[in-house]
């Protein structure tokens, strides 16, 4: 069902939501052993299939733990109308984006994967992650702003 | 790391180009594929053979299951429909209530019941003993619906009562049709036989005591 390449590309996908490399792996192992016992109707869509169940397997352990605060979000405090694409200007490098990771929150993550990674657009986004695409474009102008900041001073301080 | 400026995306890209599962990670996986795999396979070999036939099979025992629920449903109604009839033809007959046309004759007798709405008939059920009399009749209800009495005497003095009355269609449908060559229903009910029928849409019962070993 799932050759080298595409579990690699799932385990990626693993590690934008989990910190820990365990946690990835085990989140990654739970998921293919749930996709190989209830496989998609459409053996085509596996892949998108193992991500969704990955994104739900994750929502469900971490929701139990109370890991992750899925904080609601004030969408007409923050309406933007913009795209992802606006994310396109912000320039920086690896060792800043290791900086900056840690202070990413878990969604803030899984949209710069799905992005940056997997190529999706914005209402791709919103789809996977079961969103209003107002909600996502919220989400993205306040991680594009704190990015900026975080840039900007990391360039200070540098 | 190489410390260079570049976009937001192409830095998530390098950063996760790095991200890899290492040789045992892929080994487990793929072992886990493997083993689903071979359990798979020889679930659908094991339960193969069953496929169709065991659907069929089903389908025909739930379909047996359907219509002999129904038809004990069906056959249990018709009987608590026929032992009420009996009830009640066996009560009329043991009150005597008084005849409201006297005659010996059947023809005359039927003409008087002209507020019935259906066509008294003469059954082709009951047989007339020699000696027997008609002594006249009456009219009655059974299941709360109009009906005709008829009372006959035999030769040893015995009196016996035919009904004739029509019921709706759905109860219609529970009575023995000699139509159809079914039997009459019989019922011994308050130590009188009691015998009940439909010809032609039509009701018809018959109570009378039973005959003894005397013959009485």
């Amino acid at each position: 069902m799932f050759d080298q390449d595409t579990l690699n590309k799932l385990y990626r996908y693993c590690r934008s939501l989990c910190d820990q490399d365990n946690d990835a792996f085990d989140l990654l192992q739970s998921s293919v052993e749930r996709c190989l016992g209830s496989p998609p109707d459409n053996p085509g869509a596996s892949y998108a299939y193992a991500m969704r169940v990955i994104r739900n397997k994750f929502i469900d352990q971490y929701r139990r733990k109370q890991v992750v605060a899925f904080e609601p979000f004030d969408e007409a405090a923050h309406a933007v109308d913009y795209d992802i694409a606006s994310l396109e200007d912000v320039v920086l490098d690896r060792l800043e984006l290791e900086q900056i990771w840690p202070s990413l929150t878990v969604i803030e993550r899984e949209i710069l994967f799905l992005w940056a990674v997997e190529g999706y657009s914005t209402d791709e986004v919103a789809s996977q992650l079961g969103k209003p695409r107002n909600s996502v474009l919220s989400i993205i102008h306040r991680m594009r702003k704190r990015l900026k900041e975080r840039v900007g001073k990391s360039r200070v301080t540098g | 790391m190489i410390s260079m400026k570049q976009s937001l995306k192409q830095s998530v890209v390098e950063r996760f180009e790095a991200v890899e599962l290492d040789a045992d990670q892929l080994a487990r996986l793929e072992a886990q594929t493997a083993a689903s795999s071979v359990q798979r396979s020889a679930r659908q070999t094991r339960f193969a053979w069953l496929g169709w036939p065991a659907a069929t099979a089903a389908a025909v025992i739930l379909s047996i299951g359907l219509y002999l629920g129904n038809h004990f449903y069906q056959e249990h109604s018709a009987n608590v429909l026929l032992q009420a009839i009996a009830v009640e033809v066996a009560s009329n007959h043991l009150k005597l209530k008084p005849l409201e046309v006297k005659s010996e004759n059947l023809r005359d007798v039927l003409r008087y019941f002209d507020r019935l709405d259906f066509q008294l008939l003469e059954s082709t059920s009951i047989a007339s003993n020699a000696g027997d009399q008609l002594l006249g009749g009456r009219y009655c209800s059974i299941q709360g619906i109009d009906a005709a009495q008829l009372r006959v005497a035999s030769a040893d003095g015995q009196l016996s009562t035919w009904y004739e009355a029509t019921l709706p269609t759905e109860k219609l449908a529970r009575i023995p049709s000699l139509d159809d060559d079914d039997q009459p229903a019989v019922f011994t009910v308050k130590g009188l036989r009691v015998r009940i029928w439909r010809e032609h849409g039509v009701v018809f019962a018959e109570a009378r005591q039973p005959k003894t070993a005397t013959g009485s």
